[in-house]
């Protein structure tokens, strides 16, 4: 049982761990920061261009925004203390909903962006975990649920982007936009590699999802949700035609894996076969060609629309977040496809070929996409 | 607002009056001290970097350093000796070292007016106060989630930031808690597939560190001004 008890334990505790490392490493990179500009911070002032792209606008914002931060914590374990307490009435993930509900509200009343981001992705993870639940009890594909995460990044999206309606509310959509792309190419980059696409064979077994009841309300409920955002944040102007249709390509791209049969993506390995460079994984079957094909154009056009979308709104920080994840594909990729079947040194040879041509193409295309900003928003000012 | 404080500083400095002097009479007349600093931001030589600020840092640097040294230098020579000690003299000795710490930042900072000396020496008594609150776990063999210590040390400097208006120690405070959220998730649930009903963190102690923080954030939060609590 892949979703069993150990999974929930685990994923509770490299989640606590991820979140906190972050915490922490972030603390210390601002405390260096801090020290090392002489207390000055960049766009630190509210009227300047980028105050949007600040964490906290003054030293009460941040100490505040940390101290409900930790009341949210320390809420938390308070709940899952009791509810040990007292046998566990609940389970683990409904405790976490309850804490990210009183995030997601101590959030929006008292404007706290840290808590807005914890919530957002505690959010994501009950639903996994609640989904898997209903999944494992009567032996349901687990695709169903990854679209259904890749669902709820894009809708993250679309609703950062409604956040945009009211200017003094931009750092929070912009929360909400950097997340839902973060976790969209997550779900990308994993299911382009390897790893990934043996995964994705072991989610199609099972029944259907349609087999729950539980399962097929929350998937008809949450891409209802999706498509509605998405027309309404189009009639308003606040999303581009080009981000409306990637978003709706990406979405059906989904629906088409929550509702796919059971497949054969690798061929067995055949361990006898000695001249096999495989690696001891199997070769890919016609339909695990063609979905690695697709989870790879995806992912590619995923990356490449946020870069666009970067420039349609004169958005740089979108423009280098699209960039470093286009660099960390081709990273990755080269090391997914090559490293097993390439001498090592031909194999750091053209990585190295590849990272200056990559960063070089990258680096002018940056600069021309930026310039063409700046020149467009000097005109404006003029 | 701010160009009432900007006619008032342009009228001073007409005078001759010092900055400093300005300053006292803006924050007397009831003004904020945000808003008198971002009044005074385009005068250069009070604005961030100015040689008076970086001579003032440098001595805050140096006097912090100084005084965790000095921590560091007491803390060896006791542990060195700590076997040596009876029970009611380790507490006496744990005591006394965070009363006279703090006395001493109160008094360096607020009678002889040298904030930067009674900052640093009120982040060594938080130091102490830490180390204290797991000392005398250890002497009396408390049975307790370690976690729970961070919890306890978190709220006693959340107080003394507030009593000595220091907002340095509302970061330690913040590192100290999260410190403690990290270490629950270990110790409360380190089985998961038995249950222990029994917890050993008291639930008192975990309601009032979530409603200290709270509060902190909430009583922290009103200081910002109004035209920044917009901004979400």
């Amino acid at each position: 049982m892949f979703f069993g008890d150990y999974f929930n334990y685990f994923l509770y505790y490299i989640l606590a761990i991820l979140v906190i490392l972050v915490l922490v490493v972030w603390i210390i990179v601002r405390v260096i920061l801090h020290f090392v500009r002489g207390g000055k911070s960049r766009n630190k002032e509210i009227g300047s261009k980028n105050w949007y792209l600040q964490m906290s606008l003054s030293r009460e914002d941040a100490v505040s925004q940390l101290y409900f931060f930790l009341a949210l914590g320390f809420l938390g374990i308070t709940l899952f203390t009791f509810n040990r307490n007292l046998g566990q009435p609940f389970e683990w993930y409904t405790i976490l909903l309850v804490t990210c509900i009183a995030g997601m509200v101590t959030a929006y009343y008292f404007k706290v962006i840290y808590a807005l981001a914890f919530s957002l992705m505690g959010i994501i993870v009950w639903w996994v975990a609640q989904a898997s639940n209903w999944a494992t009890a009567k032996d349901i594909q687990t695709s169903a649920i990854f679209a259904t995460v890749a669902w709820l990044a894009l809708l993250m999206v679309v609703v950062g982007t409604l956040h945009e309606i009211k200017p003094l509310y931009k750092r929070a959509a912009t929360v909400y936009e950097a997340l839902g792309i973060l976790v969209t190419a997550g779900i990308f980059f994993f299911l382009s590699s390897n790893m990934g696409l043996e995964t994705f064979q072991s989610f199609l077994n099972g029944k259907p999802f349609y087999s729950s009841w539980q399962l097929s309300i929350s998937l008809l409920v949450i891409f209802a949700i999706l498509g509605f955002a998405v027309i309404y944040a189009y009639g308003k102007k606040l999303l581009h035609g080009q981000e409306a249709i990637t978003i709706a390509l990406l979405s059906v791209v989904f629906m088409v894996v929550a509702f796919l049969p059971q497949l054969k993506i690798r061929e067995a390995v055949n361990y006898y076969d000695y001249s096999s460079l495989s690696g001891g994984v199997g070769s890919l079957t016609a339909a695990g060609a063609f979905w690695a094909m697709v989870f790879n154009v995806m992912t590619l056009l995923g990356l490449l629309s946020v870069m666009l979308a970067g420039n349609l709104r004169r958005e740089t920080w979108q423009i280098n977040l699209g960039a470093l994840l286009l660099f960390i594909y081709v990273f990755v990729k080269y090391f997914d496809w090559f490293y097993t079947f390439l001498d090592k040194s031909v194999f750091f040879i053209g990585a190295g070929i590849l990272f200056f041509v990559i960063g070089f193409f990258m680096e002018w295309a940056r600069k021309r996409v930026i310039q063409n900003i700046v020149s467009a928003s000097s005109q404006v000012n003029v | 607002m701010n160009e009432e404080i900007k006619k008032q500083i342009d009228a001073g400095l007409a005078t001759g009056a010092a900055k400093e002097a300005i300053f006292a009479h803006l924050l007397t007349a009831g003004y904020k001290v945000e808003d008198i600093n971002r009044a005074f931001a385009p005068i250069a030589p009070l604005g961030p970097g100015a040689p008076e600020e970086t001579e003032q840092r440098t001595v805050g640097i140096m006097v912090t350093i100084g005084a965790v040294l000095i921590g560091l230098g007491i803390f060896s020579f006791v542990a060195a000796n700590w076997e040596y000690l009876n029970s009611t003299l380790k507490v006496v000795i744990i005591l006394l070292a965070i009363l006279l710490v703090n006395v001493l930042a109160w008094y360096l900072k607020e009678k002889k007016d040298l904030p930067k000396a009674g900052s640093a020496l009120f982040i060594l008594g938080s130091l102490i106060y830490g180390a204290g609150i797991f000392l005398i776990a250890q002497i009396f063999n408390i049975r307790e989630n370690w976690p729970d210590g961070f919890m306890l040390w978190m709220i006693g400097v959340v107080l003394m930031a507030f009593a000595m208006e220091e907002f340095g120690l509302f970061y330690i405070a913040g590192i100290v808690g999260l410190i403690a959220i990290v270490g629950h998730p270990f110790v409360i649930f380190d089985d998961p597939l038995t249950l222990n009903s029994f917890a050993l963190t008291p639930s008192f102690l975990l309601i009032l560190a979530t409603v200290v923080a709270a509060g902190t954030g909430y009583l922290i939060r009103k200081k910002i001004s109004e035209e920044q609590k917009g901004y979400f």
